[in-house]
């Protein structure tokens, strides 16, 4: 079956600032931020794709460019069979409607002056819908499938603690009915008791309402638990992709493994005593040559530092880039 | 409140945001601003022995730095954006000296170049001559917060407060840090109060560990015992609402409702209305933190005195 959402080779580029008007003058290349490279992924019906990597990977580029909130630089996105990146203008704000995003930070991304029911009912507008009676049955019912009571509607964001605001921006989200949704760091900003409610959440209404997304963290913990598949970003790229049980029972790029080797377990027991990965990811402006993770990387040989890997499949159902795996 | 820390210990103070462990930790060095916070008549924190609660602001200032060093969570607000390194870890190193001599003003000879580089390469900075003479904005968050640690342990404190130093941190970076932080307590022999809302992080470095939960210690043990058998239901239900990836087939509890109102307390035990064990005394009754096992201490009306 074809996927729902197929993103190939995309790229996005920003520019980096910072080029003196003498270089350009010499017309040396302008300096430019890789924020993602190469980026190939599909996600099908039904399914919940994670994406976990570290601070600065791209994963919120990522996130925003595959909804095209921010336009690529070259690559395809195709959303039930169509390149989104051709459509005109007025096809994308129709698209809105099918593909959602949740933010990280439940306090800036809701309007402070608009009250809970507008807030709930904008995208159902912007959709098109003007029937008054129909908007606030579907708000009233979104609500309440998120968990909060009908006289949260007449509220303002304020009143409410980081897991209800949180609860408020999935019923935003899920109120037009979308097939897809992106969610960015939906629990980053939450206590562990009240992440594990909006998890929970998320996850019965992504059954309930047969949604494919997206769900990007840091927290590996996190991800594994949301997704049936991973794929593993560094430095702009994707360096792994597996379903999750395989990739738990053995990662094969390295940086998969030194990533799993540094999540803090709950368990003293299982205090461990190797090596952690050593040094820091590289500057996206200037990444390294070759493989990106090289300079960090224990298995690292000459190859790794001239040759760029390219996706080696292993098996019918994972893949990873690392030169390890061609020799 | 009611906490020890032992000689060469990792203490873990473990809870969620506003439980209050920031301000204890700030306690402990006075650095709460005295008023509005005010330690109620009798409070006392004992530092090797002596009651440091009630000491005035000069003598304190001798015993904060030397005795005591504090890290704090966002390493970028807590170095000076417009001084190097190298001056940052000197004035520590400086204080030191000239507290070792009794004094807390007056002149004292500026730390020399070696002693600042040496500091950097207790913290394992990868070339610390060219780091030394770096301004903080220059250096990543990882090397940041090893800075920060080198200014700490510069000062030869017996007791380090660590508030969530590697809560701004990627995981690879924090895991670098966690080791660090080991390897070094045993080096230069300090103890650590490490305060952090992560359990996975408390699991990786505390030997005991206290649950705070609004204001309160609810549950002590040695880390062991704690992640092996939480006694608390408060404690239980935070170890099993965490996702994890060694236990995929975990369906996470959660625990109802959301941390209370500091202003506006529950009465009695202040984890009742979210407990699923929850009886008459407990909305009536503030459970005592009790001894119920050698080295265990709880507070909840479960396991009665």
């Amino acid at each position: 079956m074809q996927p729902l959402l197929s993103v190939r080779r995309l790229v996005k580029h920003y520019p980096a600032g910072g080029t003196s008007v003498f270089a350009k003058l010499l017309g040396r290349p302008e300096r430019v931020v890789h924020a993602l490279d190469d980026v190939s992924l599909d996600v099908s019906q039904n399914e919940t794709l994670g994406v976990v990597g570290e601070s600065g990977c791209g994963k919120t580029t990522l996130a925003r460019t595959v909804l095209l909130l921010t336009p690529p630089t070259s690559g395809t996105i195709q959303f039930e069979g169509v390149d989104i990146t051709q459509l005109p203008k007025h096809d994308i704000r129709n698209l809105r409607s099918k593909m959602q995003i949740i933010f990280q930070d439940p306090v800036s991304s809701l309007d402070p002056r608009m009250r809970i029911r507008d807030i709930v009912a904008e995208p159902l507008i912007a959709a098109g819908e003007h029937d008054h009676d129909v908007i606030s049955k579907r708000v009233e019912s979104m609500l309440e499938r998120v968990g909060l009571s009908s006289e949260a509607a007449g509220r303002f964001p304020h009143q409410f603690s980081g897991g209800q605001r949180q609860r408020i921006g999935i019923a935003r989200a899920l109120v037009c009915d979308p097939k897809f949704l992106v969610l960015d760091e939906p629990t980053s900003a939450l206590d562990a008791s009240i992440q594990a409610q909006v998890l929970n959440l998320i996850r019965r209404l992504e059954k309930d309402l047969n949604l494919s997304s997206l769900f990007i963290s840091h927290n590996i913990n996190v991800v594994c638990y949301m997704s049936e598949r991973i794929v593993v970003m560094y430095a702009g790229e994707i360096v792994e992709m597996a379903p999750t049980r395989a990739l738990l029972s053995k990662p094969l790029h390295p940086y998969t493994q030194s990533l799993l080797a540094a999540v803090p377990r709950t368990d003293p027991s299982q205090r461990r005593s190797e090596e952690v990965v050593i040094g820091e990811q590289p500057s996206p402006v200037n990444p390294p040559f070759g493989c990106r993770f090289h300079p960090r990387c224990p298995y690292a040989f000459e190859k790794c530092r001239s040759v760029k890997p390219e996706q080696m499949t292993i098996g019918t159902d994972r893949w990873a880039a690392c030169h390890l795996l061609t020799g | 409140m009611d906490l020890t820390v032992g000689e060469n210990e990792v203490v873990g103070l473990v809870g969620e945001s506003g439980c209050g462990k920031t301000v204890l930790g700030l306690s402990i060095l006075g650095l709460n601003p005295m008023p509005p916070a005010q330690l109620l008549e009798g409070s006392r924190i004992l530092f090797k022995g002596r009651n440091i609660a009630d000491l005035a602001q000069n003598e304190l200032t001798l015993i904060r730095g030397t005795g005591v060093s504090m890290i704090f969570q966002e390493p970028m607000t807590s170095l000076n954006p417009v001084f190097t390194v190298a001056d940052q870890i000197g004035e520590s190193i400086k204080l030191r000296l000239r507290r070792e001599g009794g004094k807390e003003f007056g002149p004292s000879s500026p730390a020399t170049k070696e002693e600042v580089l040496d500091a950097l390469r207790l913290v394992r900075i990868p070339d610390p001559e060219r780091v030394a003479n770096r301004h903080p904005h220059e250096l990543s968050g990882g090397m940041k917060q090893r800075v920060m640690i080198a200014m700490a342990l510069a000062a030869k404190p017996s007791l380090l407060v660590a508030d969530e130093p590697t809560t701004a941190l990627d995981v690879t970076i924090q895991s670098q840090i966690l080791r660090l932080m080991r390897t070094l307590m045993r080096e230069v022999k300090t103890s650590i109060l490490f305060i952090t809302h992560d359990l996975g992080v408390i699991a990786e470095i505390a030997d005991r560990v206290a649950v705070m939960y609004a204001g309160k210690i609810v549950e002590e043990a040695k880390v062991h015992d704690l992640f092996r058998e939480p006694l608390h239901p408060y404690t239980r239900g935070l170890l099993a609402s965490l996702p994890s990836i060694s236990e995929l087939d975990k369906e996470i509890e959660q625990l109802p409702g959301s941390v209370p109102d500091a202003l506006n307390p529950p009465s009695g035990c202040s984890f009742h209305p979210r407990c699923r064990y929850v009886m008459s005394q407990c909305s009536t009754t503030v459970p005592r933190l009790i001894e119920v096992k050698p080295a265990r201490r709880v507070a909840c009306h479960l396991y009665p005195e």
